[in-house]
């Protein structure tokens, strides 16, 4: 699983790293640090949880299982 | 009714207005989630000078981001405008990043944590006050000082003036009249000026000390950029925070079974507030037409007045079934800080407070219930304003906790 993130569209809700820090990094004024990443095995839910928080609808989710 | 320019087509067209408090009397938010639940999107009313409200999750959500579309800054100058434009929500596009910027470090979630322990502090010394009777009044004695202080102090503002500012706060959000609101917001520039000079002269450990120094564009700000910057944040600071937890509370001392259960299990308090937040979202957002479109059916004209209805959208069934129900299992987000590059940059700092408040709030008082002497009091406008909220307890019910 992955995580594609539009960073450009990020308005710093901050949503995403409020579920799962580790996940999706923050930068000092609290705008998403990361395009993207591989979902490491068993985080699965969390990601999906993160992606979801997002107001801007801008985390996705490329599942390749599907 | 009133008349409806000659652009806007009769169905769409609704008698609505946000700032008669007797249709709210009520319910806060009935009536305005009645209209997404019948489906609507985007409506005309013919008051308050005339507007297309959008009250639907995706029309909202689609306005807030197009820019180009629903606009902030001034379509052409007026010369005989007094009015201050506020920094940076009056402006769109690189200007408003560029504005906006030093707002972000300041309100950024790191900056606001490192605040966190000032806010519990004051937040028990409110509620220990508060819960010495057995009956409180919420909003004088906890909703209102608390975000209000902090914010009064972050600025600079003197924290004994907080009555006098509080009334100007509110006398202007609940102004229908554009002209009478404008000279309200000139009242509110005429309070900062003073505060600005005594910082230019001698800068301080506040917020209006940073702006001074802040880099625009690799300029300082203006006096006027200033004065600006101080309106907004005056008038965004000292108000949303204290409805916000004012619904919540009200909200839970009606809803003894979710406030036994956070109660009991405070690691429900994040979620729960969140959910709080989204059903009793007390903001609009105003807008005007940058171009002419076609938005959801409705013909839109440049120039005209738009306002988007975040109570409605954020209770619209297409986006949270069943919204009238509290769920704090619920995972959509929601947009109750807007959407957008003008979402509120205060986010942090209230969410922050909130969490604070339920934490401590649930912990030290008694379990609390609605006074029925004393239902609450409110009144609309362009942010729902809670006047009063009275909480009654039992003290048995508190030393068997203990």
């Amino acid at each position: 699983m992955k995580i594609v993130i539009e960073r450009s569209g990020c308005v710093g809700n901050a949503r995403c790293a409020a579920v799962a820090e580790a996940l999706f990094p923050l930068d000092e004024d609290g705008y998403i640090a990361t395009d993207g990443f591989d979902v490491p095995s068993g985080m699965e839910g969390l990601a999906r949880r993160g992606a979801r928080a997002c107001p801007e609808r801008i985390v996705h989710v490329i599942d390749e299982s599907d | 009714m009133l008349n409806s320019p000659a652009h806007i087509p009769h169905d769409l067209v609704v008698d609505f207005n946000l700032f008669d408090d007797h249709r709210f009397a009520h319910d806060l938010h009935d009536e305005l989630i009645r209209f997404v639940e019948e489906g609507r999107n985007i409506f005309w009313t013919p008051h308050n000078g005339g507007q297309w409200v959008i009250v639907s999750h995706e029309a909202v959500f689609q306005a807030a981001r197009d820019t180009e579309t629903f606009r902030n800054s001034p379509l052409v100058g007026n010369p005989d405008s007094t009015e201050t434009i506020q920094l940076p929500i009056g402006l769109d596009g690189e200007a408003h990043a560029a504005y906006r910027r030093v707002l972000v470090q300041a309100f950024s979630p790191k900056s606001v944590g490192s605040m966190a322990g000032q806010i519990r502090e004051l937040t028990v010394e409110l509620i220990e006050r508060a819960i010495a009777a057995d009956a409180c009044e919420f909003v004088a004695q906890v909703a209102e000082p608390l975000p209000v202080l902090i914010f009064m102090k972050l600025m600079g503002f003197p924290v004994e003036r907080m009555a006098e500012f509080r009334t100007l706060v509110l006398a202007g959000i609940s102004e229908g009249d554009q002209t009478r609101r404008e000279a309200i917001w000139q009242q509110v520039v005429e309070v900062c000026r003073p505060m600005i000079r005594e910082r230019q002269e001698r800068r301080r450990d506040d917020l209006i000390s940073r702006l001074l120094d802040a880099d625009i564009d690799g300029r300082h700000p203006t006096f006027e950029e200033m004065e600006a910057y101080c309106l907004m944040l005056f008038i965004a600071g000292l108000d949303t925070v204290v409805n916000a937890m004012a619904l919540t509370v009200h909200h839970l001392a009606a809803d003894t079974k979710l406030q036994a259960e956070m109660r009991a299990n405070p690691s429900l308090i994040v979620k729960g507030m969140e959910e709080m937040l989204r059903r009793y979202a007390a903001n609009t957002v105003p807008r005007f037409v940058g171009k002419d479109a076609t938005f959801f059916g409705a013909p839109l004209r440049r120039g005209d007045a738009v306002v988007l209805l975040l109570p409605s959208a954020n209770n619209d069934p297409r986006a949270f079934p069943d919204p009238r129900t509290v769920n704090a299992d619920r995972s959509a987000a929601h947009i109750v800080f807007n959407a957008g590059p003008h979402r509120c940059v205060g986010s942090h700092l209230a969410r922050l407070e909130i969490r604070i408040l339920l934490e401590e709030w649930l912990a030290r008082a008694p379990a609390f219930r609605l006074d029925p002497a004393h239902p609450w009091t409110y009144h609309t406008g362009f942010v729902f304003s809670i006047d009063t909220l009275h909480l009654r307890w039992d003290r048995a019910v508190r030393s068997e906790a203990a």
